[in-house]
């Protein structure tokens, strides 16, 4: 339990500015997660917090410590690696160990906390199996169990999940979130998979070319963005562009006008909108803006569809029985809620 | 019935792949049995032979001879330690060098540094050894430029074992380096930095996983050069003055000066029989001390 502080991170490869001045907040238990696209810096900054890499600028406090000047050794953080770094010329069990022992705990320690780790992870009784003989699952789960063994302060999970297959995904999503929160280590989450970021996350904190485009809730940052990168991001978007008309409230783009909520704009001002495909409804034909529907893909439980409106094509998702009766071809209506607008700049 | 000529086919197919694998097997297979093997048995042969002819029926003559002076015992105990020490060296020398080569430079650098150590197999052993003794000698460069500290630039270690040890190792280190830097390089930097995130300084990141992960690497590099080493005799007689003599002197004076034939083919057999059970007891080490390490 212990509260991590990012202050002003700078990191340059060569000319290469890799992160510009980054301030980050993990509360004590927190699950913080830095999502963006590859590329974005989050692996960087996950690296200067464990100390693989030193940073040009900027501090990182454990409870208002300093370990800036300290070998990754010393800084008792647990790490979780993409590929789990696992060593593999090893047993579970001495994997498991190999910190403890380095502490110099004894032999009974050592056993009872390898067992309770494995018993944490869902892996009883494996302490005598090879990692080969491990699936990628188990690998994952010993991989975590080895990390959060040695109580550390923090720890960060490098894209722990992407090795995997999707069903093993969703499964591991829940695994990691009850584990972090029965042991209550503050813990940093690299991912460039939103889904992950938003089921499993705190706090979610969006990068993108280095620096933290916006940082909030799940819930918050992804119905209320606050930066354009954060909503086009975020979900899937149709993202229109229009001048804001100040006598009507709106933003016209076209023959498309859209009711804007957010009111900060100068008339004539160039906005960008995002509206997300879930809060494009698609009704019976008079309610609402009028189109035509022009595409629909049926996916089992939901049906993604693709709406003609004033010369925009928009698209939109809905619950399979909800569509059931609409028809390609047909006029319908359309209803818009949720317009995110921003200033271009 | 249809099943029946399936399995027919299969067997066919079978045994005509039995027989493309043993084709296959012709070239390799044949090389070894022919150069390896053959010679082999006609070493030991030779060894048990009373003349060299082959005809004169078996005989321990050979053996006994071989024990009988003494000069054999002292002289395999003086080149299987000079074999140990030259060893110990290259590994000493090897193991930061490969670590460097495999996880500090960068690709660029690495391309060329593997050149550089290289290149001495493009020149011949003599060539490296007369290098070594003109860089050796008295009045040489090395005692020139110690003579600036005070030393008297005419001494050298020059026909000592000091020199022969300087020599074999200056022409095994590339081997063990190569070795080493092949088994290196293959360990996954991550382990590394999951070992240090675990509390894992220098040291025990070298023991617990780049010594046993690099062990394969370092029991074919000690192979390379322990056994040519013990066995060397060009150095020693160039380098190793009047009391430089080594066990491969021995045999190969036994050949080419004196051509007895029987007693060389006992030397070399005895010097094979020694020299496998010391590897096969560095190889059980070895292994024991990387599994020794991992215990719970």
């Amino acid at each position: 339990m212990a509260k991590l502080c990012i202050e002003g991170v700078s990191k340059a490869f060569g000319e290469k500015q890799v992160l510009s001045d980054i301030n980050l907040t993990a509360e004590s238990g927190e699950f913080v997660a830095l999502l963006g696209p590859s590329g974005c810096g989050k692996t960087t900054l996950l690296n200067t917090i464990s100390g693989i890499l030193r940073s040009d600028a900027g501090r990182v406090l454990v409870d208002g410590r300093d370990i800036g000047g300290l070998p990754v050794e010393k800084r008792n953080i647990g790490m979780v690696f993409q590929n789990y770094a696992l060593f593999d010329h090893m047993s579970v069990g001495q994997n498991l160990a190999y910190g403890l022992k380095i502490r110099r705990e004894s032999r009974e320690e050592i056993r009872k906390k390898v067992s309770e780790a494995l018993e944490m992870v869902r892996l009883p009784g494996t302490e005598k199996r090879r990692i080969s003989s491990l699936s990628g699952g188990e690998q994952q789960r010993v991989a975590l169990a080895r990390a959060i063994i040695l109580r550390p302060d923090i720890l960060l999970l490098d894209e722990p999940l992407s090795a995997l297959d999707k069903n093993i995904r969703e499964q591991m999503q829940f695994e990691i979130k009850r584990i972090q929160k029965e042991t209550g280590i503050t813990t940093v989450f690299v991912t460039h998979d939103q889904g992950e970021a938003l089921a499993m996350a705190d706090k979610i904190a969006i990068m993108r070319g280095g620096e933290i485009v916006e940082e909030g809730k799940p819930q918050d940052i992804y119905v209320r963005p606050e930066s354009y990168f954060a909503a086009s991001f975020l979900g899937t978007n149709n993202l229109i562009r229009g001048t804001y008309d100040a006598a009507g409230r709106r933003m016209a783009a076209g023959e498309l006008f859209l009711p804007l909520e957010r009111r900060d704009f100068q008339d004539g001002q160039e906005v960008a909108a995002a509206i997300k495909e879930e809060y494009v409804h698609i009704t019976k034909p008079g309610n609402g803006l009028s189109g035509v529907l022009t595409e629909k893909l049926f996916l089992g439980q939901l049906v993604r569809m693709k709406v003609s409106v004033a010369g925009h094509e928009l698209k939109a998702v809905a619950m399979e029985k909800e569509a059931r009766e609409l028809l390609v071809g047909e006029t319908v209506g359309v209803e818009l809620e949720h317009i995110q607008a921003f200033a271009v700049q | 019935m249809k099943n029946l000529e399936n399995q027919t086919k299969q067997a066919h197919s079978r045994g005509r792949s039995g027989l493309a694998s043993f084709g296959l097997l012709l070239p390799g297979g044949g090389m070894l049995a022919l150069l390896v093997a053959a010679p082999l048995i006609l070493l030991i042969v030779a060894s048990f032979c009373a003349n060299d002819s082959f005809s004169g029926g078996f005989t321990l003559a050979n053996y006994q001879q071989v024990f009988a002076d003494g000069v054999f015992t002292s002289l395999m105990g003086k080149s299987v330690l000079m074999g140990l020490a030259v060893t110990l060296g290259c590994v000493l020398l090897a193991y930061p060098v490969a670590y460097g080569l495999a996880k500090l430079v960068s690709e660029r650098a690495r391309g060329s540094l593997i050149v550089l150590i290289i290149i001495p197999f493009f020149t011949s052993q003599l060539l490296l050894i007369y290098s070594m003794i003109v860089l050796l000698q008295g009045q040489g460069p090395l005692m020139s430029l110690l003579a600036l500290f005070g030393a008297d630039p005419s001494a050298s270690i020059l026909y000592t074992d000091a020199a022969v040890f300087l020599i074999l190792l200056y022409e095994f280190l590339p081997y063990m380096v190569l070795c080493l830097y092949s088994a290196i390089a293959k360990i996954d930097d991550n382990q590394l930095r999951a070992a240090q995130t675990l509390g894992a300084g220098r040291v025990k990141r070298f023991t617990s996983v780049i010594f046993p992960k690099s062990l394969p690497g370092l029991l074919s590099g000690i192979l390379l050069v322990f056994v040519p080493v013990t066995g060397s005799f060009v150095e020693p007689d160039l380098a190793g003055g009047s009391s430089g003599m080594m066990v491969g002197s021995l045999i190969n004076s036994n050949f080419a000066a004196a051509y007895n034939l029987g007693r060389g083919a006992a030397l070399s057999v005895l010097f094979l029989v020694i020299l496998t059970a010391i590897t096969l007891v560095i190889n059980g080490l070895l292994r024991w001390a990387g599994r020794g390490r991992q215990r719970l």
